[in-house]
């Protein structure tokens, strides 16, 4: 399994989280939001942003208003609504809740790997 | 030098090379193909990106440089991401391997059903047939045409089914269930090609090139006619001309037909009067529009509610049969409101009595005589009437109506019954069923109105084959029925005619194949008292 696919997966999974995320902290264009997630490396090419930003629109998680720009066509500028908080919350706590399991299960391995060899030494 | 194309995107004006323009166009294609299944989300994303790209270019605009290029498209929509490129936030659409080519086919190949609209006549329906079935469009087109013509060879069934029968209600039920192929992705389904980025390039790049080439014969011609000959210049304008008196032609009558349609349909509504004497028509020498109006509007009506319904009914089982998603509400309202309005126009026709048997007034007169010598009587019928030159036929389903051009008279044969009485002399009654009705402009009297005559010579009874009436009765035509009361004790014979004109039916003695002279001699006065104090009643009522 080539390491490339292994990171799509995890990411995929994340990105509507993040957008989310981003617009709690204040209302944004789609360019913002863009933007951010090209830093974190977490998109690579934007156009993966719109379908998402459309679908989450249509299921009333976010809402937009039209602003006018000098640098070309009306721009949307997105917030959060009070569903998509609601939403927001519950990816937060299911995140919260995946990192732990996870962190859980690296730390009792080395916590085994350690006593095996404890074991092992004292005899 | 070269050709720019001007471009609204996101209501932003660009002018772009015509590579560009064609790298653009089939990004969008592609575009609008993976949205394709959720179409009302894939407008809104497309708009989006259409902004986004928009605004990136407005970027690469300087007063230096204004007209975009294709390296500009192509960093713009690489910077965008490809349409695969784009699903690294969902669901993985089919393979893993991204190590696909870039030219990879979203659907191979798999031929849909669509109305080629560049290449129709009509709707493009045989184009789009022949491209399905992979054929000549000729033969589909001959094929509809054959199918028209087929019907008015063989006249059968109702009326309105021979304007132009199977083929035309074939052709329409498709013309209604087929979508046309509007979007490039369409157009190469419609063909059966993979849809892919490649075929979508070639295919924007043929019409594009289909659009150049247009322009370019319609400017090549204009410099041909100069050069053609005298000759050959004028029977070509003669036949612009011709074809375009045919049409003029063709769209005055079917404008006449329909004009007529609505005004009987209107003078129905208003309650079976007639408000519009059809006579003005005449002046026209188009009787035929009239009566087909008449007869045909209940049949034409009945036809609308019963056709209608299952029209639909078919359209919208062969779209879901064959998953085809497209709406026509203009088509379907459409439909609906004539269907509604034959739904009225049928039930007040119902209502106003046209096919039921009640007649407000009933009018009998009776006349005796004694019996003939020998006690013997003879029947006959007197078809003179019938052999005029401007008498008209119309069969109607099983009726048939017959029409005095010259005069506007209806005429009708008239229900004869003959019975045996116990006494000793000849009874013929006369009876008159009608609805009133203003007959020109004075009022007739009654045995005018509905003429009807007979004679009695020497011992041959013999009968008028039709009863007049004026066109006034057109929405309720009259009936005359003829009782006659014949003693026990004369014998009868009816002449051929009689059994087969009238229905005669003479229980005694049938003889087969007489036929007997006719003098054409003036007919014997025998108006009764009782037919005069009838006709001094009639005068008196309408003082």
């Amino acid at each position: 399994m080539k390491i490339e696919n292994a990171k799509a997966q995890m990411r995929k999974g994340v990105l509507e989280f993040c957008i989310l995320s981003i617009l709690s902290r204040g209302d944004a264009y789609a360019s913002d939001i863009i933007n951010e997630l090209k830093k974190s490396e977490l998109i690579v090419v934007e156009g993966t942003l719109y379908p998402l930003l459309t679908r989450q629109k249509n299921a009333g998680l976010l809402s937009y208003r039209w602003e006018e720009s000098q640098q070309g066509p009306p721009r949307k500028y997105y917030e959060l609504t009070d569903k998509g908080r609601e939403v927001l919350q519950e990816l937060t706590d299911s995140w919260n809740e995946l990192v732990e399991a996870v962190n859980t299960l690296k730390t009792s391995v080395k916590n085994t790997a350690i006593k095996l060899t404890k074991d092992e030494g004292i005899n | 030098m070269k050709e720019s194309i001007k471009v609204n995107l996101a209501g932003q004006l660009f002018d772009l090379d015509i590579d560009a323009y064609q790298h653009l166009k089939s990004y969008l294609d592609s575009l609008s193909l993976k949205f394709g299944s959720s179409p009302e989300e894939a407008e809104e994303i497309v708009a989006d990106i259409e902004a986004r790209i928009a605004e990136l270019l407005m970027q690469r605009r300087t007063d230096i440089k204004q007209v975009i290029n294709l390296d500009d498209v192509k960093e713009v929509t690489s910077q965008l991401g490809s349409a695969e490129e784009m699903d690294e936030g969902e669901q993985s659409m089919g393979n893993e391997d991204s190590s696909q080519e870039p030219g990879t086919s979203y659907s191979k190949g798999k031929k849909r059903f669509y109305r080629d609209t560049d290449n129709s006549v009509i709707a493009g329906v045989a184009s789009g047939l022949a491209a399905y079935f992979n054929m000549d469009v000729i033969w589909v087109r001959l094929s509809f045409v054959g199918l028209v013509l087929i019907n008015f060879i063989l006249y059968t069934g109702p009326l309105v089914f021979n304007f132009g029968g199977v083929g035309l209600i074939l052709y329409i039920v498709f013309w209604a269930i087929i979508p046309p192929a509007n979007t490039t992705a369409q157009k190469l389904q419609m063909k059966g090609k993979a849809v892919n980025i490649t075929n979508i390039q070639e295919s924007v790049k043929e019409e594009f090139g289909k659009v150049k080439s247009n322009f370019k014969t319609m400017s090549d011609s204009k410099g041909y006619k100069n050069m053609q000959s005298g000759l050959s210049g004028f029977l070509n304008s003669f036949g612009e001309v011709l074809i375009a008196i045919i049409k003029f032609i063709g769209r005055f009558v079917g404008i006449v037909i329909i004009i007529a349609l609505v005004i009987t349909i209107v003078s129905v509504l208003a309650g079976g009067a007639t408000l519009i004497n059809f006579s003005w028509f005449n002046n026209w020498h188009l009787p035929d529009v009239e009566h087909l109006a008449n007869f045909s509007i209940a049949g034409i009506c009945l036809f609308l509610i019963i056709a209608i319904p299952i029209f639909a009914l078919i359209i919208k089982l062969s779209k879901w049969i064959f998953g085809i998603k497209s709406r026509n509400r203009v088509a379907a309202g459409f439909a609906a409101t004539i269907w509604v309005i034959a739904l009225i126009a049928f039930i007040v026709m119902l209502a106003s009595g046209i096919n039921n048997n009640t007649f407000k007034n009933k009018h009998s007169k009776i006349e005796r005589f004694s019996a003939p010598k020998e006690n013997k009587l003879f029947v006959d019928v007197n078809t003179e009437y019938s052999g005029s030159s401007w008498i008209k036929r119309y069969q109607f389903f099983d009726h048939e109506f017959v029409y005095d051009d010259l005069r506007d008279h209806f005429l009708q044969h008239p229900k004869v019954s003959i019975y045996k009485t116990n006494s000793n002399d000849i009874k013929v009654e006369v009876i008159r069923s009608y609805n009133d009705v203003k007959v020109g402009r004075i009022d007739f009297p009654l045995s005018k109105r509905i003429k009807y005559n007979y004679r009695l010579e020497g011992n041959t009874l013999i009968l008028d084959e039709y009863y007049v009436v004026d066109e006034a009765y057109i929405w309720r035509l009259p009936q005359v029925h003829i009782k006659i009361g014949i003693a026990n004790s004369i014998t009868t014979e009816c002449s051929q005619r009689a059994h087969d004109l009238l229905n005669v039916n003479c229980s005694q003695q049938e003889s087969r194949n007489k036929s007997f002279d006719t003098k054409r001699s003036k007919s014997i006065d025998s108006i009764a008292t009782e037919e005069k104090e009838d006709i001094l009643k009639e005068l008196e009522k309408n003082i």
